[in-house]
């Protein structure tokens, strides 16, 4: 079922940057899964040829279509993308092994999801005589921001960005593009990963290992088939690009009575953590957490030590935010007295020149503005977590431009990790989620915030520990 | 994947190409022959013992006399346990009496095992007491390897004794295990502050501890007979390490196809 299978192994580029597309089972109804596949691909700007397959239409949303995918003449098909019932897919996919088709998505439920593995082995089997690659079956399709390519039957419009997205779970996944998309986090990939009869999560993890368009990879699985595979493939992928999952069935029945006491303690849960852990892989708890953590990794550099500083402008908020470091194990680190002299002109007598710096309700965005720049600058601080409480004398979102702008004036001479948070209401939403139309990792709450910066400095010691990080940072 | 140092022992070619000790696996070929489900204890240590992991020197005796002898040798104190395939709770029965300190109480200790285990299963096959020396006190730790379906061959570690199964203060990794992980997966468990030291107490030995590791990852890998191994306790040290009771379970045997009825 992996790669060892073949002698030369076809790279995903058919799946990912296919020159053109055949979909068997195009529908001229709007609604059925026939239909919206074309429709996104045609309205996501795909720059290469579509072939609906279908014998009864001459033309769906103008393009036209063909009988079956022999009758496509004068180019070879790519990708086929297969929408029929189950019964018609085997020699749907005979036919798609016969005219050199590439790589094949299928989207048809009823295989082995519902018991019928014989029946889904055959399918590998046909696609293995023909060199080809099976994503699925029972998906929802792929999305692959570069190619312009969404080649899913769920929304049309995806947020493009740096995380390319594998998901087990048909459902979940269909309800994440939209669902990143609305909360600004931006995917180079989206993957409906299916039942993995053929390409499985290894294979995945490897190509988007050296995608250039890709620099995070997010995993939501509920099983793995090859355990031992996909361990080497991530750790040698964790090197070059972080990877996140997310495991269900954490309570699922725990080890089963055994005769020793390993055996005894060895839930398949703990099993499954200490692989995460021994390949390096971050495991979230939350799609949240996830994509908090991804947001941060994605737009900024590995901190180059683990000194953090925390700004705020409310007390309350900041002791929030030094409680979850303490849980974090996040290091916060003693202000030193030049730089508590130097802030002395910013922050107001009443407020605090410990860590969290407190600026007070009165500070507005010049006050970030300069408390960030001096911070900036210091080779000891080595992560900022920047926090506002939405109060009634400053708009949220000029403080967010205003640190915005401090950062992008030192990514030019220094690159410095940061965090923001932006807590109160309506305005406090709108400036987070300006920051992150920006490429800041910024959020709504204290605690998501320090999440965030921890993803950066458990990313740093996986790449320490690996010996990948030289002393000057990543 | 690393191969762990070998004993001076001579080890033979086992299929799929690997070396591995030729002592460990006639112990398990044994087993495996008469469709035991575990090797005896000093089977186990002696396993142990080819892989480096250090463990309390021990002898079988068949007799009081021999009990004697053998702990001559050892050197006092010693612990003695009964050894019996078909009796795996030995505590519960009587079956381990420590801390001897005098060869009267050896040849005493002798007779009361062997009738507390008659006591516990009349038709039980003794094939004697294990005569061991016992280690020096100090914090327990259980070592414990296991054989996932998923990932294979996978390591634990973590706070031992009797109440490790409630404790459950362990940790895990895919083997092999690098020293790394084997340090890595030290410092996760919750009393790991027993390790690095705590109210005046010295550090522990943790480099010889991620040897053990090492060492039962390297087990699992050369035998796939092999189902689970529970070192418990294993005593770390300032300096070194101790195994004073290991087990290695192994896979049910398939089931016969021509089973006889009598």
């Amino acid at each position: 079922m992996s790669s060892p299978q073949y002698d030369s192994h076809p790279t995903l580029d058919a799946v990912f940057k296919p020159e053109s597309i055949a979909v068997v089972g195009a529908s001229r109804t709007p609604g059925k899964i026939g239909h919206e596949i074309l429709r996104n691909l045609k309205l996501s700007g795909y720059a290469g040829t579509v072939y609906p397959i279908n014998p009864q239409a001459g033309h769906i949303l103008g393009l036209k279509c063909f009988a079956r995918i022999e009758d496509v003449r004068g180019q070879k098909v790519d990708l086929a993308v297969i929408a029929l019932p189950a019964q018609l897919v085997q020699q749907t996919l005979e036919s798609c092994g016969r005219v050199g088709v590439r790589a094949v998505i299928i989207i048809t439920s009823g295989f082995s999801e519902v018991g019928k593995a014989e029946e889904e082995a055959k399918l590998v089997e046909i696609a293995r005589t023909y060199k080809m690659r099976i994503i699925g079956p029972n998906t929802f399709g792929i999305f692959y921001a570069p190619s312009k390519l969404n080649c899913t039957f769920g929304p049309n419009y995806v947020l493009s960005g740096k995380t390319a997205f594998i998901t087990q779970s048909g459902a979940l996944g269909l309800a994440l593009m939209s669902w990143t998309t609305e909360e600004k986090y931006g995917v180079s990939s989206i993957v409906s990963i299916g039942n993995k009869s053929d390409v499985d999560d290894a294979d995945l993890i490897e190509y988007f290992a050296q995608d250039e368009d890709t620099k995070s990879i997010l995993i939501y699985m509920e099983g793995l088939k090859d355990g031992k595979r996909f361990y080497e493939a991530s750790k040698e992928a964790v090197k070059k690009k972080p990877i996140i999952v997310i495991k269900s069935g954490r309570s699922q029945r725990g080890a089963t009575a055994a005769s020793s006491h390993t055996g005894s303690i060895a839930g398949q849960d703990r099993v499954y953590d200490a692989a995460f852990k021994g390949a390096g892989i971050l495991r979230a708890d939350t799609m949240t957490q996830a994509f908090d953590w991804l947001q941060a990794i994605n737009e900024n550099p590995i901190p180059q030590g683990e000194n953090i500083m925390i700004i705020t402008n409310g007390g309350g908020i900041g002791v929030l935010a030094t409680d979850k470091c303490e849980q974090l194990g996040l290091k916060l680190m003693d202000v030193p007295e030049d730089l508590k002299a130097q802030l002395q002109e910013t922050v107001p007598s009443y407020g605090s020149l410990r860590n969290p710096i407190d600026l007070t309700a009165n500070a507005d965005d010049e006050t970030y503005r300069r408390a960030l720049s001096l911070l900036m600058h210091r080779e000891d601080v080595h992560g900022i977590i920047a926090l506002f409480c939405q109060t009634a004398t400053i708009d949220p979102s000029l403080v967010a431009d205003a640190i915005a702008t401090v950062d992008e004036g030192a990514k030019a001479t220094r690159s410095k990790p940061l965090t923001a948070a932006f807590v109160g209401g309506h305005l406090s939403e709108v400036a987070y989620k300006r920051m992150l139309e920006k490429r800041f990792a910024a959020y709504p709450t204290t605690e998501r915030c320090v999440d965030g910066m921890y993803a950066l400095v458990a990313r740093r010691r996986e790449l320490l520990s690996a010996g990948l990080l030289s002393l000057q940072g990543h | 994947m690393q191969h762990s140092e070998q004993s001076s022992e001579t080890s033979v070619i086992q299929r799929g190409g690997r070396k591995v000790p030729s002592k460990a696996k006639s112990f398990i070929d044994a087993a495996v022959e008469a469709r035991r489900t575990s090797l005896l204890e000093y089977e186990a240590e002696q396993v142990a013992k080819q892989y480096r992991i250090p463990v309390a020197k021990g002898g079988l005796a068949t007799t009081e006399k021999q009990a004697v002898l053998l702990a001559r040798g050892i050197g006092l104190p010693v612990v003695m346990k009964i050894v019996s395939p078909d009796i795996l709770h030995k505590s519960d029965v009587g079956g381990v009496i420590v801390n001897l300190n005098s060869f009267p109480e050896v040849r005493k200790a002798f007779a009361e095992i062997m009738r507390n285990a008659k006591r516990a299963n009349r038709k039980a096959e003794i094939k004697g007491v294990y005569v061991q020396k016992m280690a020096p006190k100090s914090y327990e730790f259980v070592v414990g390897g296991l054989r996932d379906p998923q990932f294979g061959p996978t390591v634990m570690f973590g706070l031992g004794g009797i109440y490790v199964e409630i404790f459950k203060d362990v940790s895990f990794r895919i083997a092999p295990v690098s020293e790394e992980d084997a340090q890595s997966m030290m410092k996760e468990i919750k009393s790991s502050q027993l390790l690095t030291g705590f109210r005046g107490s010295k550090p522990l030995d943790t480099k010889a501890a991620a040897l053990v590791l090492q060492a039962v990852g390297q087990i699992m890998f050369d035998f796939e007979e092999i189902d689970s191994i529970d070192i418990n306790p294993l005593f770390i040290y300032p300096r070194g390490v101790m195994a004073t009771d290991v087990r290695i379970i192994l896979k049910k045997p398939p089931e016969r196809k021509n089973d006889q009825v009598h």
